[in-house]
């Protein structure tokens, strides 16, 4: 049984003050069922994508509450919670569901509501995602990939500088995406004259606190877009736990196992969206994914062009990545697959690169606890 | 915002933290939290280390030691609070580390 995308819908990314968590949902949910003239009751199951409802909102059971506002039909609503990666890991479950053949559309939504709540607040709701004596030495996401970076650093002789390409690059590609939290193009300069957030990490290393929904309709009817393959995997959660720093395994193991499955090589691939929730990230998993061998994904970047951005191949984070396009938790990974979506069916605009047939999403959870890799075909 | 510890948690973890008391170790990495969670105000901004252990386990820790932090640096595991005074709630302990002089 194959699985196909139908179609994409988001909100834009950002501080959405005038909607709810519910708002967002519905509005989603409901575009994406009127745009293929759909109703609630062609639908078999709703996955949920969602980190921090139950821990900022204090709102749990959002099946119930996404059913209630979907008109009570008792639609079966199946949320998923692995952090950064919730949005990824309801995909997961959605393809797996359609593939045991219970039904013939499904709507993977990825939710998040983070800018009601003070950046104290969501910085230790987010923490609540490291492990126990990391939590308890006061450490915090920004804290966790700042140890990775410094080694990153150290080990292959690099700088702040190179570090801050990234965000510039991303910054680039948001430019253009009109769904972004940030448009606006930076420069290395900003991004070194930006405050340390946990050293060497600045402001403009991270990604922001936003809200948003993302949504794809799937179907088991051919369509355009094929999800060739979709893998999770782990590693510890503690980074103490791990031999090498700086290979993230969850990263290598569902870059692997996905790549494997579709039966596709790692150079077929036309565009990549790679988790970026911090510059440092987008390095690692490069890395970790083989698209660059450790401590050559700095050379990769830097040869990236303004002038002639579609050059680099393969290119990465046309969306903006989490840092320019924003990254509403259990959002991001849905956006991620919308993105390539957008790309293989040349609904990206400005940024569309031609001919693209293949694209890769990488979603990390945490500090690279779990890793979802899905791949999409035309 | 108040961080909620439970006492037993707190019990059931600081049981643990005699086995890492007084081991030496090295600093393979370090940071410095400007933008601190809940009930870790009071010490921001504040050095966190990872530290491998001489029989290659790893650990992770503020360090309070007085001489500037830098990679490779020997470093002791000792006990002190983790977590802000507040009211009455329990005082939390936990692993921290000094230099080794």
């Amino acid at each position: 049984m194959k699985v196909y995308i139908k179609d994409y819908y988001q909100t834009r990314f950002g501080e959405l003050w005038e909607r709810s968590l519910t708002d967002l949902i519905f509005e989603v949910a409901t575009r994406l069922l009127d745009n293929n003239g759909l109703s609630v009751k062609d639908i078999s199951a709703v996955f949920l994508g969602n980190m921090l409802s139950g821990v900022l909102d204090k709102n749990l059971l959002l099946s119930a509450k996404i059913n209630e506002v979907l008109g009570n039909i008792g639609l079966p609503v199946v949320r998923s919670e692995a952090a950064c990666a919730s949005g990824s890991v309801a995909l997961y479950n959605a393809v797996n569901f359609l593939k045991s053949e219970q039904g013939r559309y499904v709507l993977v939504l990825g939710v998040e509501k983070m800018t009601d709540f003070s950046v104290d607040e969501v910085t230790t709701a987010l923490s609540v995602a490291l492990s126990g004596s990391e939590q308890m030495s006061g450490l915090t996401f920004p804290g966790v990939y700042a140890l990775m970076a410094r080694l990153y650093l150290d080990k292959y002789n690099y700088t702040e500088e190179d570090l801050a390409k990234v965000a510039v690059i991303n910054h680039f590609w948001g430019s253009l995406n009109p769904k972004a939290q940030f448009r606006n193009r930076i420069t290395i300069a900003d991004v070194l004259n930006s405050a340390y957030v946990a050293d060497p990490l600045k402001v403009y290393d991270c990604s922001p606190i936003s809200d948003g929904c993302a949504g794809v309709l799937l179907t088991t009817e051919q369509s355009q877009v094929e999800i060739a393959s979709c893998c999770v995997a782990t590693d510890s959660l503690a980074i103490t736990e791990r031999k090498d720093l700086l290979k993230l395994q969850s990263v290598v193991r569902s870059g692997q196992q996905a790549l494997e499955k579709a039966g596709i090589d790692l150079d077929d691939i036309d565009l990549l969206e790679v988790h970026d929730c911090f510059t440092i990230a987008e390095l690692l998993v490069l890395e970790s994914l083989g698209v660059c061998s450790q401590g050559t994904a700095v050379e990769f970047v830097s040869k990236f062009n303004q002038d002639n951005p579609f050059e680099l191949k393969p290119v990465v984070n046309t969306s903006g990545g989490l840092k320019s396009s924003g990254h509403p938790v259990g959002a991001t990974g849905v956006k991620q697959i919308g993105e390539i979506f957008l790309q293989l069916t040349n609904q990206a605009g400005e940024r569309q690169i031609d001919n693209a047939k293949v694209g890769l999403a990488q979603n990390t959870a945490g500090s690279g606890g779990l890793s979802v890799v899905t791949i999409l075909k035309k | 915002m108040k961080a909620v510890v439970s006492p037993v948690k707190i019990w059931r973890r600081q049981s643990k933290i005699s086995s890492l008391l007084g081991k030496t170790g090295r600093v393979i990495t370090y940071t410095v939290i400007r933008s601190a969670p809940a009930g870790y105000a009071k010490f921001s901004p504040y050095t966190i280390v990872l530290v491998e252990f001489d029989d290659n386990s790893k650990a992770i820790g503020q360090y309070r030691g007085s001489t500037p932090v830098f990679v490779g640096m020997n470093v002791k595991a000792v006990l002190r609070l983790a977590l802000e005074e507040s009211g009455d709630e329990p005082l939390v302990y936990t692993v921290k580390f000094v230099e080794v002089i």
